[in-house]
């Protein structure tokens, strides 16, 4: 049986240079593998495709917890786009491996995060 | 804080190298065939053929060279397009500066038209070959401020960012690149145009302008 995770964030919407800030809950780590969370971006579209992981943390080792959560964004973003030709997503994810190592089943839950320029929430707001 | 970046425009330096470089090959390459059918080297085309062959390649090669040399002096003559631009930022107005460099005699009058555009590029592999496509996402004339100076052309060019467009973008596949485009109108010197590659970072602007002094 997979590690149960549940992701909250406290923002959807970042700011380049901010930090995608909440809280992870898990349970069912009956291994010990470590709880991991990482902020990526990819683009899709007409164009073959582009991405990176950005930032990457441990959350925790235990059976069962609660972390809060705080990965960094890039200043230079990219931030998050749907042109024409292209389109820029980001993803904040949380992992573990729980259960048999041999069946090779993480938990996996995935939070789509809107990256904007800076100074966008005080002109939009 | 990030400084003014100071962009030339050389593309007219590649073109006439290139040019040059090309009449040189097909020189050498219209030479060696001639030295070659004359001496017996080349025996399956009939001496006219060989004239014909020789001569075009001899006409394309000296006519590539005569194209780069005279842009070589041209560019001798009105000097490098030159823009001086602060950071670009969403919703704001940079006081950009473009300089060209030239004789009083070739500018004597001239007017300056500028503009701003937006376009996304993105690659793809299509089996060996890889494939190309852009879109055009924003286009707007600059407002241009002519300066007096003593020599060449010098203008300050206002350029209005968008507040919504998507910043510069630059990974392997996938572009989003802004340009300046400027063009130079004046009796003596038939249609100038340069074109800056600008970057636009993902900051929108405080609303006071900021320029080059």
């Amino acid at each position: 049986v997979s590690a149960q995770i549940e992701v909250r964030l406290d923002h959807r919407v970042v700011e380049c240079g901010g930090t995608v800030a909440g809280t992870v809950r898990w349970t069912g780590n009956r291994r010990g593998e470590p709880i991991v969370a990482t902020l990526r971006y990819g683009v899709s579209g007409r164009g073959d495709p582009d991405g990176a992981e950005v930032a990457r943390v441990h959350v925790g080792l235990d059976e069962a917890g609660q972390a809060g959560l705080r990965l960094e964004v890039p200043t230079q973003g990219p931030v998050t786009y749907n042109g024409q030709l292209l389109r820029v997503r980001w993803q904040a994810m949380v992992f573990g491996r729980g259960g048999s190592r041999r069946k090779m089943n993480p938990s996996l839950v995935m939070v789509e995060v809107i990256v904007v320029p800076q100074g966008w929430m005080s002109v939009h707001h | 804080m990030a400084q003014d970046s100071v962009i030339q425009d050389r593309t007219r330096h590649r073109f006439a190298r290139g040019a040059i470089i090309v009449g040189i090959v097909l020189g050498v390459c219209g030479a060696g065939c001639a030295v070659g059918r004359w001496t017996g080297e080349l025996t399956a085309i009939s001496r006219g053929q060989a004239v014909l062959i020789v001569s075009l390649i001899l006409g394309i090669g000296g006519l590539s060279a005569l194209i780069g040399g005279l842009t070589l002096h041209r560019i001798g003559q009105i000097g490098v397009p030159t823009l001086v631009v602060p950071p670009l930022r969403l919703g704001g107005v940079a006081v950009a500066r473009f300089q060209q460099q030239g004789t009083k005699r070739i500018f004597a009058t001239w007017e300056v038209e500028a503009e701003l555009e937006g376009s996304e590029h993105v690659s793809y592999q299509q089996g060996s070959t890889v494939s190309r496509a852009t879109r055009t996402i924003y286009h707007c004339a600059l407002t241009v401020k002519p300066d007096d100076t003593a020599r060449g052309v010098s203008a300050r060019i206002d350029i209005d960012v968008p507040l919504d467009a998507p910043p510069s973008l630059s990974l392997n596949h996938n572009r989003i690149q802004w340009w300046v485009r400027v063009r130079v109108r004046c009796p003596s010197v038939f249609f100038d145009q340069s074109k800056f590659l600008v970057t636009v970072l993902p900051v929108v602007a405080d609303q006071t302008p900021r320029g080059v002094a």
